[in-house]
């Protein structure tokens, strides 16, 4: 009975936020003289790199760009990637207890390990090589507070990038030893018994020049949660399943056009949802994922109209999984299945620029080479020993892309790209790229983009076996065809609103279904299409600063209906109000429409709230800090995934997150 | 008739070789902007009027300038102007970029910077603020540093004590404020991009007002920010002094690689000034420029 009238009373909220958004951006009267001050101070200030493989304006970039700065990760007290995800439109995030999961303009599949989305970290790609998967979670390997601004580029991007730039490239910047204070510290506590520290150490020798390393630890205790599909098993109540425990390394240095970085994170959480058939309530089960890399790269100007850039790196991934299962020979009565991946990768990659100030074209040339010498995935039952798959492949892949800048004209700057993608594990791909960035007026911005992607299968989907899967070899990449208008109205440079129209074509979409066996496997099932409309604005003024977000999308499968967990409708707003020095008070929202599970049910629409101070009281660098997260205690689930008996898995409500940081010069 | 005859062909001749060497002249110079925003139109007329001759101008946003063959002098307004990769031989005049160093490998660029020099900035402070004995001076970006290379000066001619503390990012402001409690008189901010945002000047105005530690900043619409006065150049002044430089240095004449414009302006915030107790005498108030509220 309670929950439609706390559902009105997020709506009303969510409502009077959006209203009060509006009546704001209505109340500025176009570019100031005061706005045009802080533009000639700034105009270099907002850029991504991620979109075209060089600095630009989100304004000209060729893709739907966002940038989420360290001072709004740190007034919204975003404690992980997936969390500042959350503030783009059409960006959410769901917890299936074991893995985060982030939708894209409501495009969202359990269980895909966020693989058609492109995760780097200062422009090294984070997917790893056995699952594609991009952790935003707490696998990520730098610390959120070492984190200067994260690029969100939607729209395909594998003209630049390959493999995994589907439905956005996400790169995440480190702050550089000249932003970072010399030394700080973060200690936090929270609900559900967490804890964590986090430390950074910086020494600058000019300008961005020099080192910086940051690492974190943090353990969480969890919750005692309950499912009613295990009901007659303890009450259905999961005890001591959800904890987990992480840390996180990173390292870079900097200096005569060489950067060299490194960083390493490992993480173990426990599953309190009996995921994969095993057995409820039983602690044992848990996953443990481990990822790092090491990256030196060069760059030099060869002359002022050719800049050059190398890099070379070697990756590693490295997953074990436990699964206490009822043994179904007994004795024992129980037998635990081990699952292990473990991925060494290594290769280079060289990009030429070439751009003739006199010239209307810039020239961008590459090719990069991989070769993972390692990837094997093995699965056994241990008690008694029961070999379920071993298998181990090397895989190869090479590219080459182009892409030029053609400016015919002061209105029009378009992007021509293809990258051609060579892997042994499937057929050759070429990726096209073209847009077209029409300024009609000094604020005003038409895109207009064409592009195509791809998702290649990946070694899990491709030979994966066990716990009721099965392997399939004929796996085809998935392919994109994408089409979409941007209308950018930069009003100043911290206010700036988008419209967007989008349409998506996706053949070969692989999802994991079961088979005739009654197994579960990957298959190319479907060919879906989704189209909708992508609103955001940002305004910025003194001490508020304001951001919305709406996207209404429909995803269907050709011939067939609306596909599951998917939304139509996905909003998100945000308010910031700086107190002078003394702090910051934050209010944000997401709301989310109701979306059909993969077994069929339909989950309600969910607000949800936080509310998030910050406070900088009396002695130099120390900052306190305390949010509330899911603020009215909303209950809301996400969709289970394939291998869940559930098919919704509710998320936190209430909880709380409080810290201090000092900082030393 | 035979001296006659000669004299109009040498004429002639003069006048077609003065011709072409004004016209070659004038396309020497290339002026670059950013965008098209107000205060880089403000600038190019400064600049024009200084200059005195006509120049190709190019708008950076409007697409990438395509430099006439032979030019030898690119005068940029704004930053990206600044920055953009032009050819190597090419001398390079820039300004209305705060924040912007000389472009990396390049040595043959000058500045004009977006404020005049110090000394006569302070000077002016001191007229306004006579009892400043320690003045705050908070900067983060390398190219703001300049402005503190005349400290000696100041602190013996004007007998004001400069307090410099440079800031990393818009993060260290409150605690960077909090340390120069009651250590300094009032503030002043050189023109650093780093701290012309909004969010910085909602931090100095609370802390101003609270502390009743006056801030004087550099950019005339700062003073609607929370600056009680701001010590500044119009964006004319700057495009004239970039004109000034442009005809030095097709002359040779030209020495250093950063120079100030001369002229000074003044906006003033009266009202809060009050509020952070500074009363601002009535003749700097009749003196500033009159935008001010």
């Amino acid at each position: 009975m309670n929950r439609p009238r706390g559902h009105r009373i997020q709506c009303l909220g969510l409502a009077a936020l959006v209203a009060g958004i509006t009546g704001m951006a209505a109340a500025e009267d176009g570019a100031s003289r005061r706005q045009e001050t802080f533009q000639l101070y700034q105009e270099a200030a907002e850029v991504v790199s991620a979109a075209a493989l060089h600095p630009q304006s989100t304004q000209e970039a060729p893709g739907n760009a966002t940038v989420i700065t360290s001072q709004e990760i740190q007034a919204y007290g975003y404690r992980t990637i997936a969390e500042a995800l959350q503030s783009v439109s059409g960006g959410y995030f769901t917890d299936d207890r074991n893995y985060s999961y982030i939708w894209v303009r409501g495009f969202g599949r359990p269980g895909d390990y966020n693989s058609r989305v492109l995760l780097m970290l200062n422009g090294h790609r984070l997917n790893e090589n056995v699952y594609g998967g991009a952790y935003m979670d707490q696998i990520f390997p730098v610390p959120i507070e070492s984190v200067e601004k994260i690029e969100v580029i939607k729209g395909p991007g594998a003209a630049l990038y390959g493999n995994n730039a589907f439905f956005a490239v996400v790169n995440v910047i480190t702050k550089q030893p000249g932003q970072a204070p010399a030394v700080q510290a973060n200690a936090e506590g929270g609900s559900y018994g967490t804890s964590k520290a986090a430390a950074s150490v910086s020494h600058a020798t000019s300008g961005s020049d020099g080192f910086y390393a940051t690492g974190e630890y943090r353990h969480m205790h969890g919750q005692d949660l309950e499912y009613p599909s295990f009901r007659s098993v303890n009450n259905g109540v999961a005890v001591n399943a959800d904890g987990e425990e992480n840390y996180n390394l990173f390292t870079s240095w900097a200096g005569s056009g060489f950067s060299l970085q490194g960083a390493y994170s490992d993480r173990a959480k426990h599953i309190p949802t009996a995921s994969f058939a095993t057995q409820f309530d039983n602690p044992n089960e848990q996953t443990d994922d481990a990822r790092g890399f090491v990256e030196l790269k060069a760059e030099r100007d060869l002359s002022p109209a050719i800049h050059c850039n190398g890099r070379v790196y070697v990756d590693q991934y490295d997953y074990h999984g436990s699964f206490p299962m009822t043994n179904a020979a007994p004795p024992p009565d129980l037998t635990t299945n081990r699952d292990y991946a473990r991925a060494l990768w290594y290769g280079e990659e060289t990009t030429l620029r070439v751009a003739p100030p006199e010239a209307a074209h810039a020239l961008l040339l590459g090719q990069d080479y991989e070769q993972t010498y390692d990837v094997h995935t093995l699965n056994f039952n241990d008690d008694p020993y029961q070999l379920i798959m071993d298998n181990q492949h090397r895989l190869d892949r090479y590219a080459f892309f182009a892409q030029d800048e053609w400016t015919p004209s002061k209105i029009f700057l378009f992007t021509l790209g293809a990258r051609y993608d060579h892997d042994q594990s499937y057929a050759d791909t070429v990726n096209p790229r073209l847009s077209a960035v029409i300024r009609l007026r000094d604020t005003s911005t038409l895109k207009l983009m064409y592009g195509t992607a791809f998702r290649a299968p990946n070694p899990y989907e491709l030979y994966g076996q066990g716990l009721g899967s099965d392997p399939n070899t004929n796996l085809e990449p998935e392919k994109i065809t994408s089409y979409e208008t941007d209308w950018v109205e930069q009003i100043a440079p911290k206010t700036s609103a988008t419209a967007a129209y989008f349409l998506n074509d996706i053949h070969n979409l692989i999802d994991n279904v079961v088979d005739a066996a009654g197994n579960t496997q990957f298959q190319d099932v479907e060919h879906v299409r989704s189209h909708g409309l992508d609103l955001s604005s940002r305004w910025e003024d003194g001490p508020y600063a304001v951001r919305a977000g709406y996207v209404y999308q429909q995803t269907y499968v050709v011939g067939g209906t609306l596909l599951s967990n998917s939304p139509m409708h996905t909003a998100t707003a945000g308010f910031v109000r700086r107190w002078g020095p003394w702090g910051t008070t934050s209010f944000d929202g997401l709301f989310v429409g109701p979306r059909r599970t993969l077994q069929g049910t339909t989950l309600p629409p969910a607000a949800t709230f936080n509310l998030n101070l910050s406070v900088t009281p009396w002695r130099d660098g120390l900052r306190l800090y305390f949010g509330i997260f899911n603020l009215f205690d909303t209950s809301y689930s996400v969709s289970g995934s394939t291998e869940h008996v559930q098919d919704a898995i509710p998320q936190n409500g209430r909880n709380f997150n409080g810290g201090v940081e000092y900082r030393f010069r | 008739m035979k001296r006659l005859g000669a004299w109009p062909a040498l004429l002639f001749f003069l006048c077609l070789g003065l011709g072409l060497s004004c016209r070659a002249s004038d396309q020497d110079v290339a002026v670059v902007l950013s965008s098209n925003l107000e205060p880089y139109q403000e600038a190019l007329k400064g600049f024009q009027e200084s200059f005195g001759r006509t120049a190709p101008v190019f708008i950076l946003a409007e697409g990438r300038p395509r430099l006439p063959a032979g030019t030898r002098l690119v005068v940029a307004i704004g930053s990206k102007a600044a920055l953009f990769p032009y050819p190597q031989d090419t001398m390079l005049i820039y300004c209305m970029a705060p924040g912007v160093q000389v472009p990396k490998g390049r040595r043959n660029a000058i500045k004009i910077h977006t404020v005049p020099a110090t000394l006569s900035v302070l000077s002016k402070i001191k007229q306004i603020q006579p009892s400043v004995r320690t003045l705050g001076v908070l900067w983060g970006s390398d190219a703001t540093e300049d402005f503190l290379s005349d400290r000696t000066l100041v602190e013996s001619s004007l007998g004001i004590k400069l307090a410099a503390d440079r800031i990393r990012s818009v993060d260290d402001l409150p605690d960077r404020l909090r340390a120069l409690k009651g250590k300094v008189d009032a503030l002043w901010l050189p023109p650093d991009p780093l701290l012309v945002t909004p969010a910085a000047f909602a931090v100095l105005k609370d802390y101003s007002r609270g502390n009743h530690i006056p801030v004087y900043a550099s950019a005339e619409t700062l003073v609607e920010d929370g600056a009680v006065a701001s010590l500044f150049s119009s964006y004319q002044e700057i495009g004239r002094r970039a004109g000034w430089a442009a005809q030095r240095v097709l002359e040779g004449t030209l020495e250093r690689t950063a120079y100030y414009p001369e002229k000074l302006q003044m906006a003033v915030n009266p009202s809060f000034a009050r509020e952070v107790g500074l009363v601002i005498p009535s003749t700097i108030v009749k003196e500033a420029v009159p935008s001010a509220p």
